[in-house]
């Protein structure tokens, strides 16, 4: 298992190193031109070159590449490039917005599974019948709804049409990585909308996932031994069926990660909820490249990190994967 | 083990008969079909030959003429060969007989028309900003405007007709371009493996870390937001699936009896590829193509849900759902709701038909 851990955290910071690449090289090309667009045509040689020099930008692109790397372990994500920012720290611009999306997301993988699973094995236990092709009908539908057409269904039903919810969440002057979790949880009624478009974009996969899975496993040898020595249909399925086919969804939890921090991105501007997506998209308006790629390298890492959160769960729940780790 | 030096040359040792009949084709070399793969006899219930409706049957009154000295088989006797249904044959008779993907194909097609054709007969001013000054704005449908007119005057029906355009038309070559890079990526690293394969998917794994949104928001505040600019953008995010699939579809196909028969004559690693890993996931790459597709136009609208779409006065659908969702505060349906259900239809129809395709082919594999 250590063995299995520590291969899989190696991997992991190649990823990252790569994304790195990424998002250093794409920006990299017009370090030449960004003093002169932040300071105007008029703004003397010197003040350019004083800016250059500081960010580093006169140096070999190696070097640059170094200097990046360095500032990033130190947890400085570099200068926003914005004029009207006045070159605050990109870290200040991002500030809690990562964590606000993080929690997001989290609450609607949590009900996602919540839903999926049940719904996945039901499906499976009636196979064929009336209510799998009206669940597997509904599903199909919600899978493959964009997130900002759910989005603006909901809000033409549940805001303009009946007052149910209101459209923008509540926000509480809490400040913290925290906040937004604690407003969750205190205004649970105006978070009801932006968790479930998120949900929606990720239901229909996990219960489509979920109902093969249990198909796969039902039809396993183990199941036919567990059945032959006489174990009620209810252990079968849940101690021996359940449990298998739970395995892959937790692998499908971190694969879906990118779409879901795609959703975000419009599930937060549909709300109008500060989050990475919403500082994205301001950033993007604002030509502000240094705020895009460090968002970018964030959701990455969450990414990356998220997947090996899903790896190792899968390795510490499978015994198979465990024991072939230990080899 | 594997003799290079034949080149593309066929065997002389084959042609024995016990292996089928051998094609001729058309530049002269000689495959065999039962090595191949790609064309095989439609075996019947109890694994006979069987006369399939709609087959062409091959006259094979005088093999000997087509076939040169030594090769003539045992297997030419008085039975004709019934050329098997194609692959795009077989595919179609399993797909035509799920009416919901027929549904939806006739809804797309119907959609494109109304895109591409619509605007021959329905003609409506879409460019021309200063001769809106004479038109109202947000004028409920009525006389003159079926669908209304959006925030800017322009009639909404012609409107959705651009936006479908514009959506269609990024979706296709945006498509096209990842699924180029895709299969030309995913071929390439299955076929070579070992470390060649190893680096490849490792770099795969980095950009399928990185959500598309976030590279195709950088693009556009590095490139600014002109139309190709934006299918060049979506179509580098988009291939990344399409290359994982393509690679472990190559993996397999390499290991295949005909390909090892290749080799073993000498054959080189670009036939293999170009005439027995290409054609034989084909099927894989039309189910991927459409996929690609649906998921091109859902990239373009959300670039212009989030106000970053192709500029005004030309529009796409997301462009218009975001104007759209603006209106919707004042209760102007008319400028939301029709574009979003021409949208979702479009987005379901590919997904569906995909899943469709994906089914036909399983079908086919199952039949083998």
């Amino acid at each position: 298992m250590l063995v299995y851990l520590v291969r899989r955290l190696f991997q992991g910071l190649i990823v990252i190193l790569g994304v790195t690449i990424v998002t250093f090289f794409i920006p990299a090309s017009f370090h030449a031109n960004i003093a002169r667009e932040l300071y105007g045509i008029r703004a003397p040689q010197s003040v350019i070159d004083k800016f250059n020099h500081d960010n580093y930008f006169d140096r070999s692109i190696p070097v640059q590449y170094l200097h990046y790397m360095n500032n990033l372990i130190h947890g400085n994500l570099g200068v926003s490039f914005n004029k009207d920012a006045s070159f605050q720290s990109v870290t200040s611009i991002i500030g809690d917005a990562l964590f606000n999306t993080l929690w997001l997301v989290l609450a609607s993988l949590v009900i996602a599974l919540v839903i999926a699973i049940p719904l996945g094995l039901f499906q499976a236990l009636k196979r064929n019948t009336a209510f799998d092709y009206v669940a597997t009908g509904a599903v199909f539908v919600i899978y493959s709804t964009p997130a900002f057409v759910l989005g603006l269904v909901l809000i033409q039903v549940f805001c303009i049409k009946f007052h149910v919810f209101p459209y923008s969440p509540t926000v509480s002057s809490r400040t913290g990585p925290f906040a937004r979790l604690i407003d969750m949880f205190q205004y649970p009624r105006s978070y009801v909308l932006p968790v479930a478009v998120l949900t929606g974009l990720s239901v229909g996969g996990f219960s489509r996932f979920m109902r093969g899975s249990v198909l796969d496993t039902l039809v396993q040898d183990y199941i036919r031994t567990a059945r032959a020595k006489g174990a009620s249909s209810n252990r079968v399925l849940f101690r021996h069926a359940f449990r298998n086919a739970i395995i892959p969804i937790v692998t499908i939890l971190g694969l879906s990660l990118p779409s879901l921090f795609g959703g975000a991105v419009i599930t937060e501007t549909l709300f109008n909820i500060s989050g990475m997506g919403t500082v994205t998209v301001y950033a993007v308006e604002g030509n502000d490249i240094a705020v895009v790629m460090a968002a970018t390298l964030l959701i990455a890492v969450a990414t990356v990190v998220g997947n090996l959160i899903s790896d190792l769960s899968v390795a510490a729940i499978d015994p198979r994967i465990r024991l072939m780790a230990r080899k | 083990m594997t003799p290079r030096n034949h080149g593309d040359a066929p065997d002389e040792g084959l042609g024995e008969g016990e292996l089928g009949p051998l094609e001729v084709h058309s530049e002269g070399s000689i495959v065999n079909p039962a090595l191949s793969g790609t064309m095989r006899p439609v075996r019947g219930e109890f694994g006979r030959l069987e006369n399939v409706e709609g087959a062409e049957v091959w006259e094979t009154a005088d093999p000997q003429e087509a076939l040169p000295d030594g090769f003539a088989s045992e297997a030419d006797e008085a039975r004709p060969y019934v050329k098997p249904k194609g692959l795009t044959a077989q595919m179609f008779k399993v797909f035509i007989q799920n009416r919901v993907a027929v549904v939806f194909f006739i809804l797309l097609v119907a959609i494109t028309l109304f895109s591409f054709v619509g605007p021959l007969f329905y003609h409506t001013n879409q460019t021309d900003l200063a001769a809106l000054q004479q038109v109202p704005n947000n004028l409920p449908p009525g006389a003159g405007h079926p669908l209304g007119t959006d925030f800017q005057g322009f009639d909404m029906l012609g409107r959705l007709m651009v936006g479908g355009r514009n959506s269609l038309i990024v979706g296709f070559l945006a498509a096209g371009m990842a699924m180029i890079i895709g299969v030309g990526y995913g071929v390439f690293s299955g076929y070579n493996g070992g470390r060649i394969d190893d680096f490849l998917m490792r770099i795969l794994d980095v950009l399928l870390s990185i959500p598309g949104l976030f590279l195709v928001l950088a693009a556009i505040s590095l490139f600014g937001r002109n139309t190709s600019m934006m299918i060049l953008v979506i179509g580098l995010t988009g291939w990344y699936g399409v290359a994982r699939l393509l690679r472990s579809e190559a993996l397999t196909l390499r290991e295949r009896e005909y390909a090892q028969a290749v080799r073993s004559m000498g054959g080189k690693s670009r036939r293999i590829i170009w005439r027995h890993i290409i054609p034989n996931s084909i099927s894989t790459t039309v189910t991927l193509a459409t996929f690609a597709i649906g998921d091109s136009i859902l990239a373009l609208a959300a670039l212009g849900f989030l106000g970053f779409g192709i500029q005004t006065p030309s529009t796409d659908w997301g462009t218009i759902l975001n104007n759209g969702y603006i209106a919707l505060q004042l209760n102007y349906w008319w400028e939301l709701w029709p574009a979003t259900i021409l949208f979702l239809i479009v987005v379901m129809s590919f997904n569906y038909i995909g899943d469709a395709l994906r089914d036909a082919l399983e079908v086919r594999l199952r039949e083998r």
